[in-house]
């Protein structure tokens, strides 16, 4: 397949396989934006079709989505490009669900796509900020685990953040 | 959520940007918490973030607007006023900073704190003629210094000056050290000075020479700046030449001492201004010197100038040159530049008052450059009375991303071995 050249650039095409057997063709420079990728493209003699057990293919597709941006936009470097991407992570975060962005954000970690782990991270990060302990237990659904007590003796300790 | 890895919770937690809101984050949940206090590799990945972000944003700040011609000890509250930025409103919380009276001070517990001097988030505080202390007005945290020695309270300069020592940097706030100066006059010829220093890791006041006994030192006007004092200084009369600097960590008292010439050009308006007032603050981390240039002719504008030092470089650099338009009811004449914005080059604050005048003008400004006539009232003028001499003093407070820590006083009463020492 990768022998197919044309007159311009050669471009290899690249098969990605998710959990659930959705598979995407992506060009080789959009799927290396990602670590792990690139990894197994640079090892000699690698194959065309890459599974990625661990991740489902919504949250693939929409990790590629991101990387086919953060790719064309790379290619010619001028700063109104970066205005562009950021205003385009900034739609691409916006509405996003927590589930969503939770299976997103484990599928970026895996495939080491560092950027967009950067882009997710920082987004649960606003999702926290100016929030209370109480608010943000209950936006991430998670239960206290402190022993009667330790969490009126944390709150002495630290009460100018608690007034 | 979230069962996520350990290394992308630690990569959203130190996106948390104020420290207030990462102290709620600890009592989330077990895991949190002992991230947040116990993880070296939380602590690094913070510092990198603030790190990064340290250029492009600026540190919360706080002013503390002052009228001391009421500062005395037995007399009630002294006029004032707390200007928070909007993230240092985040950072203090709703309640702390929503009051319109001043309260930021009464964690202390007493009546009227006079606040002597400020370096980045901390305060030194005078509550009687020798009780000092040191305080964090954001995390309530004071400490009483031993007993001062008696100075002449008309004739002090007080500087304060900490300086963090990275290697005790820990992620429930910064450690210090830190020196309170009182630069004072002693017996009856006028320019006898004496200096006296407290030095946290000793616990103890200390008396050196002043090694310039000819100087005249304008008490309103020291500033800290990367752990050195600065005073200006007035050689004759209304005429700012020269600036002194005062190291109180250097040991070597030939090599504590500097001082600056004031920069090139200063002085110099155009022939129909005359030279305003001079005022010197930290901008971003660096010194910097204000002038300003009224006309006679033309009292409704002035012109600034602005120098700053360079760090590597013992030069000044302008950096400021920009005519101002006053808004309508304004008057040059009438107007002193009070503080420069600690985080923000382009923003000054001035008073506005006259002994004659009455009128509504009366109050506190806020000005930023490039935007004329577009004053903005920062609060009422606290000074009642009619002195024609402004006599209002601003302490900014630069909160770092983690509050300073006061360290404990060594104790140097009782005899105890070392090893049972905090």
């Amino acid at each position: 397949m990768s022998s197919s050249s044309t007159t311009t650039t050669t471009t290899r095409l690249l098969m990605l396989k998710a959990s659930d057997g959705v598979t995407f063709e992506v060009e080789e420079a959009v799927a290396t934006k990602l670590g792990a990728i690139n990894n197994m493209v640079e090892e000699e003699g690698s194959e065309d079709l890459i599974c990625l057990p661990n991740v489902n293919g919504k949250f693939l597709g929409m990790v590629l989505e991101w990387c086919k941006k953060h790719a064309n936009n790379n290619t010619n470097s001028d700063k109104g490009n970066d205005e562009v991407n950021k205003w385009w992570d900034k739609e691409f975060v916006m509405d996003l669900d927590q589930n969503t962005l939770y299976h997103l954000l484990m599928a970026a970690d895996y495939l080491s796509g560092t950027e967009l782990v950067d882009l997710l991270t920082e987004k649960v990060a606003s999702m926290i900020r100016g929030k209370k302990v109480e608010e943000i237990r209950e936006t991430f659904k998670i239960k206290s685990d402190f022993l009667p007590g330790q969490e009126e003796e944390i709150r002495k300790k630290n009460s100018w953040a608690f007034e | 959520m979230f069962f996520l890895t350990e290394d992308l919770v630690v990569e959203i937690l130190a996106r948390v940007s104020d420290y207030r809101c990462l102290i709620q984050c600890s009592l989330v949940c077990k895991r949190w918490f002992s991230l947040i206090f116990h993880s070296q590799y939380f602590r690094g990945r913070c510092f990198h973030h603030h790190n990064e972000n340290k250029s492009q944003s600026s540190l919360p700040c706080t002013l503390l607007f002052r009228d001391c011609h009421s500062y005395d000890f037995d007399s009630p509250k002294c006029p004032s006023y707390d200007l928070f930025s909007k993230a240092s409103k985040i950072l203090h919380g709703q309640s702390s900073t929503s009051s319109s009276s001043s309260k930021y001070l009464d964690f202390l517990g007493w009546q009227n704190p006079i606040i002597r001097a400020s370096d980045k988030d901390l305060l030194l505080v005078q509550r009687t003629l020798q009780q000092f202390y040191v305080c964090n007005p954001l995390t309530k945290q004071s400490v009483a210094l031993p007993e001062a020695p008696p100075c002449n309270v008309k004739h002090v300069s007080y500087g304060f000056v900490c300086e963090s020592n990275s290697n005790t940097t820990s992620i429930t706030g910064s450690i210090i050290k830190y020196r309170v100066v009182l630069l004072t006059l002693t017996g009856p010829l006028v320019f006898r000075r004496t200096i006296f220093s407290f030095s946290s890791e000793k616990g103890e006041w200390k008396e050196s020479k002043f090694p310039f006994p000819f100087l005249r030192i304008q008490e309103k006007r020291a500033v800290a700046y990367n752990g050195v004092i600065y005073w200006q200084l007035l050689f004759t009369y209304e005429q700012w030449e020269l600036i002194m600097g005062f190291d109180p960590f250097e040991e070597v008292e030939k090599k504590a001492w500097r001082l600056i010439r004031f920069p090139e050009g200063y002085g110099c308006g155009t022939e129909q201004q005359t030279s305003g007032e001079t005022c010197i603050g930290v901008v971003r981390g660096r010194l910097r010197l204000w002038q300003s240039f009224r006309c006679r002719e033309r009292l409704g504008e002035f012109t600034l100038k602005a120098w700053e030092r360079s760090l590597s470089h013992d030069t000044w650099l302008l950096v400021k040159d920009v005519a101002v338009k006053l808004s309508a009811g304004l008057f040059s004449e009438i107007m002193n530049v009070i503080c420069l914005h600690p985080e923000d080059g382009d923003v000054f604050f001035f008073s506005h008052k006259d002994a004659d005048y009455e009128d509504e003008g009366r109050g506190i400004y806020k000005y930023r450059i490039g935007e004329d006539s577009c004053f903005g009232k920062v609060c009422d003028f606290m000074d009642v009375t009619h002195r024609p001499v402004c006599n209002i003093r601003v302490f900014p407070l630069v909160h770092p991303w983690l509050p300073t820590k006061i360290p404990a006083l060594p104790c140097i009463e009782r005899v105890e071995p070392s090893y049972l020492r905090i």
